[in-house]
C-alpha cells in the first residue's frame, strides 16, 4: 500500500536531514573530526565554541528556515494552481526587502529583524485587500497583484541603496539571503514556524481538493474564500518568520515541493511534511557548502546557483506536473 | 405531494455587469429528474453554476430544503449537493481512487481519516460507473471520458441529496452514457433530486422526468417532455426544422431535424408513391423536403406510410386496414397515375387487397414508373400466388427503370432528367 510507501520516504527524509546536520557541525573550514564530539574528546574551548554555539545553531536554522520555506512554497503552489508560485508569491520577499532597508537607513539595524517580518506581512496583507476588491478572491489577480507590489517595492529598495550610502552593502547581504548571523536565540523563533507548519498538514485534504479546481469545493464541503485567506495567512506567517531571521532565500520553497511531487504524488498529506525535509536537507547542503569552499558566500546566491539548472533539468524531463 | 427540495424564485446572476440569468423561477420536487436544455448561450451552466454556489447571486431567491442558499455552511451543503461541472481539469497525479474519495470529504470530520463507510461508499460508486480497474492509476493518465466517469464515481460517492450534472456526458461513449444515465436515474428514484444540462435532446427526453427549456438566460418553458418539446417551441428556441416523432424504444418525443434543400422547378413536378408496410416512409419525408408535389396510396389507414403521409400533410388515398380496394377508390387512383409526372413503386408486400394499387399502372406509360427493388431481381413480398410479381416484371420489360437505393433514386431525380424526359 501506499501509506507504508509514504511512511517509508518521510522516514528516509528524517534521516537524512538529521545526517546533513551532522555532517554539516563536523564540516568548515575548522577541521574537527566525528570521533572528537563522539568520545567527547574535544578540550579546545575554540573548537567547542565553533562546534555547539556556531556550527551546530547555524545548521539547525538552516534545516528550519528550509523546511518552512519548502512547505509554504508547496501550499502556494497549490493554492494558486501554479507551478511558479513560491513563498515569495505574495510579495513577502520585497516587502520585507523595504522594512530592513528603511530600518538599516534609519539606523535602527537591531530592529531588522522585526522589520523584515512587519515588511513581509504587511506586503501580503496589503496584496490581499488590493486583490480582493469583490468579495471573491481570484488566485489570477492574486498572483498578478503580487508580482505589481514586488515591483513596486523592488523600485524602493533600490531607492534605499541608492540612499544608503556606506551602509548599502548590509542592505545587498539581506537581499541575497544568509544564515550567517543565526545563533540559538533564533532557534525558538524558528521552531514557532513549525505550528503552522503542522496546520498546512491537518488542511491537507482541503489543499488536494483545492488542488483540483475550484468549481466543485463548495460542494465538496470547503470554503474556498475562507480556506484560502487562512492557509494564505499561515503561508505568510511562516514566510514572515523566516524571511526576518535568514532575509530572502530563493529556490528552496519553490523547487522542494517540484521535486517531491514527483516522488510521493500530489497528495498533500505527505507532500507538505517530505517537501518540508526536502527543504530542510537541501538549506542545510547549501549553507554547509557556501560556508565550507565558497567563503561564507551568502546561501541564496547557492541555492540559486545549483537550484535553476537543477529546476530546469526538471522541467525538461517532466511529462507531466 | 412530494416535498420541494429546491424553490427559485426571481433570480438573477452573471458575471461582471451583465445579467446572464434572468427572472428563473422554478420549483424541483424530490426524487425528480430535471433536464435542462437550450442552445449555446442560453444560461445553462451559469444556472448550474449558481446552484452549486460557484457564482453569487444577484437578485431573488434560492431555498434549499427549507434554508436559504446562502445560510448554508459549506460542510453541510457539501452533504446535500453535488456537483459535475462541465471541465474538469486536474493536472495533478491523484490516483482515482483518491479522487473519488474526495467526493467523500463534507461526511469526513476534519480531524478523522475515512471511516470503513467511506471506503465502502467510493468502492459502489467505482463499481457503478466501471471505473473500478482503474482506481489506481493516475487520473492524469486517463482518457476524456473515464475522467468524466470518474467525475460521476465521485459525485455517486459523495451520495447528495441533490445532484447538479453540467453536461456530464460530452465525452462520454454511448454504452457508458446510458449505462450512466440509467444509475443516475435509479439513484433519483431512491432518494435524490438530479438536474443535468444535457445536449442530446433526445436522452433528455427519455430519461428526465421534466425539462427546462432555456433560451437567453431566461426559462422559455417548463413541464413534462412532450410538452415541452413542440415543434413551434423548438423551431423558436434552437432555429431548427424539427420533426417530432416518438422514440421507438421509450415512447418519448424523438426530435429529427430536418435537412433544408428544395429543388430548382422540383415544385412543379408531381410525384405519385404507390407503397405500403413502411417501405415508403423515408421517401415521403425525403421528396416532400426536396420540395416535390407529392402523392400517396392507396394505402390502409393504420399503415406507418400513412401516419408518415399526414405527418406531411400530403394528399392520400385511404382504405379501412385489411379491405380491399373499392371501385372508387381504384378509379381515383388511376386518375392520380395518369396524372403524375413520375410514379414511384416500392418493394412493398403485396396482397390481393392491395393487388389494384399495381394492376393501374399497365393503363399509363412504363417509362414514367421507377420501382425501387433489391437489386436481386424483380421481386417484392409477394402474396398474390406469382400474379404481382409478373405485373412487375412486364413493367420492367415494357420500359419502367429499376432502381435499388434510394441513392440512385435521389440521383435520378436531382439531374430532373427524368422528369424533363416525361413531361
Amino acid at each position: 500500500m501506499n501509506t507504508i510507501r509514504n511512511i517509508l520516504i518521510l522516514t528516509g527524509l528524517g534521516c537524512a536531514v538529521l545526517i546533513a546536520i551532522l555532517v554539516s557541525v563536523i564540516t568548515g573550514p575548522v577541521d574537527i573530526s566525528l570521533a572528537d564530539i563522539l568520545t567527547g574528546a574535544i578540550n579546545d574551548k575554540t573548537k567547542e565554541l565553533i562546534l555547539f554555539d556556531i556550527r551546530m545553531p547555524r545548521a539547525i536554522a538552516a534545516a528550519l528556515v528550509g523546511a518552512g520555506l519548502a512547505c509554504a512554497g508547496a501550499a502556494m503552489q497549490t493554492l494558486f494552481r501554479n507551478d511558479l508560485a513560491d513563498p515569495y508569491t505574495l510579495g513577502t520577499s520585497a516587502g520585507g526587502a523595504v522594512g530592513v532597508s528603511l530600518a538599516i537607513i534609519s539606523g535602527v539595524a537591531m530592529l531588522v529583524p522585526v522589520a523584515a517580518f512587519c515588511g513581509a506581512i504587511g506586503s501580503a496583507f496589503l496584496v490581499y485587500i488590493l486583490a480582493a476588491q469583490k468579495k471573491r478572491l481570484s488566485t489570477g489577480n492574486l498572483l498578478l497583484t503580487g508580482i505589481a507590489v514586488s515591483m513596486f517595492f523592488s523600485s524602493v529598495v533600490s531607492v534605499c541603496l541608492v540612499l544608503s550610502g556606506k551602509n548599502m552593502h548590509q542592505i545587498m547581504f539581506w537581499l541575497m539571503g544568509g544564515l550567517w548571523n543565526t545563533s540559538w536565540a533564533d532557534i525558538p523563533l524558528l521552531l514557532i514556524t513549525l505550528i503552522p507548519a503542522g496546520l498546512l498538514v491537518l488542511f491537507s485534504r482541503d489543499l488536494n481538493i483545492m488542488s483540483c479546481g475550484e468549481a466543485e469545493t463548495r460542494t465538496l464541503g470547503i470554503d474556498p474564500e475562507k480556506t484560502k485567506l487562512l492557509l494564505l495567512g499561515i503561508s505568510a506567517g511562516i514566510t514572515g518568520l523566516v524571511v526576518s531571521v535568514s532575509g530572502s532565500i530563493g529556490f528552496i520553497g519553490l523547487v522542494s515541493p517540484h521535486i517531491m511531487r514527483i516522488i510521493t504524488g500530489p497528495d498533500h498529506r505527505v507532500l507538505i511534511p517530505a517537501s518540508l525535509g526536502c527543504g530542510a536537507f537541501l538549506l542545510v547542503c547549501a549553507d554547509t557548502i557556501s560556508r565550507t569552499w565558497l567563503g561564507d558566500l551568502p546561501v541564496g546566491i547557492v541555492t540559486a546557483f545549483f537550484g535553476a539548472p537543477f529546476f530546469l533539468m526538471l522541467i525538461r524531463r517532466r511529462t507531466d506536473l | 405531494m412530494k416535498d420541494t427540495i429546491l424553490e427559485i424564485s426571481d433570480l438573477s446572476a452573471g458575471y461582471e455587469e451583465k445579467d446572464i440569468l434572468q427572472e428563473i423561477s422554478l420549483f424541483i420536487r424530490e426524487k425528480s429528474f430535471v433536464g435542462i436544455i437550450g442552445p449555446n448561450g442560453s444560461g445553462k451552466s451559469t444556472f448550474m453554476q449558481v446552484l452549486a454556489r460557484s457564482l453569487p447571486v444577484r437578485n431573488g431567491d434560492i431555498v434549499l430544503m427549507g434554508d436559504s442558499l446562502q445560510s448554508w455552511s459549506f460542510r453541510d451543503f457539501g452533504k446535500i449537493v453535488g456537483y459535475v461541472p462541465q471541465e474538469s481539469d486536474i493536472k495533478f497525479r491523484y490516483p482515482v481512487y483518491d479522487v473519488v474519495m474526495m467526493g467523500r470529504n463534507p461526511h469526513i470530520e476534519r480531524f478523522r481519516s475515512p471511516s470503513a463507510a467511506d471506503h465502502e461508499a467510493v468502492q459502489r460508486a467505482l463499481l457503478q460507473t466501471g471505473t473500478v480497474e482503474l482506481a489506481r492509476r493516475p487520473i492524469t493518465d486517463l482518457s476524456g471520458g473515464e475522467r468524466q466517469r470518474v467525475m460521476i464515481a465521485r459525485v455517486l460517492a459523495q451520495d447528495p441529496v441533490l445532484l447538479l450534472l453540467d453536461e456530464p456526458f460530452a465525452h462520454i461513449d454511448i454504452h457508458h452514457q446510458y449505462e450512466l444515465i440509467r444509475i443516475i436515474r435509479e439513484t433519483s428514484r431512491d432518494k435524490r433530486a438530479v438536474i443535468g444540462v444535457f445536449h442530446d435532446i433526445n436522452l433528455a427526453a427519455a430519461y428526465c422526468d421534466q425539462l427546462v427549456l432555456m433560451n437567453d438566460g431566461k426559462i422559455r418553458a417548463f413541464g413534462k417532455p412532450e410538452e415541452v418539446l413542440t415543434t413551434s417551441l423548438l423551431k423558436e428556441v434552437f432555429r431548427i426544422s424539427p420533426v417530432i416523432d416518438v422514440n421507438p424504444t421509450t415512447g418519448t418525443p424523438y426530435v429529427y431535424v430536418e435537412e433544408k434543400w428544395k429543388e430548382t422547378d422540383a415544385q412543379n413536378v408531381h410525384i405519385h408513391l404507390i407503397s405500403g408496410g413502411g417501405t415508403g416512409t423515408y421517401l415521403i419525408s425525403l421528396l416532400s423536403r426536396s420540395g416535390y408535389s407529392l402523392s400517396c396510396g392507396v394505402l390502409a389507414e393504420n399503415d406507418s406510410d400513412c401516419l408518415m403521409a399526414r405527418k406531411y400533410d400530403i394528399p392520400t388515398l385511404t382504405e379501412p386496414p385489411f379491405s380491399r380496394l373499392s371501385q372508387e377508390t381504384e378509379e381515383k387512383l388511376t386518375e392520380l397515375v395518369k396524372k403524375a409526372d413520375v410514379v414511384i413503386v416500392t418493394s412493398m408486400p403485396v396482397g390481393w387487397g392491395n393487388y389494384p394499387n399495381i394492376r393501374v399502372l399497365e393503363q399509363i406509360d412504363p417509362h414514367k414508373i421507377l420501382c425501387i427493388l433489391p437489386s436481386s431481381g424483380p421481386s417484392l413480398p409477394d402474396f398474390t400466388s406469382g400474379v404481382a410479381t409478373d405485373t412487375i416484371k412486364r413493367l420492367l420489360s415494357n420500359g419502367a427503370q429499376k432502381k435499388s437505393s434510394p441513392g440512385e433514386l435521389m440521383e435520378i431525380l436531382q439531374t430532373t432528367q427524368i422528369v424533363n424526359d416525361y413531361k
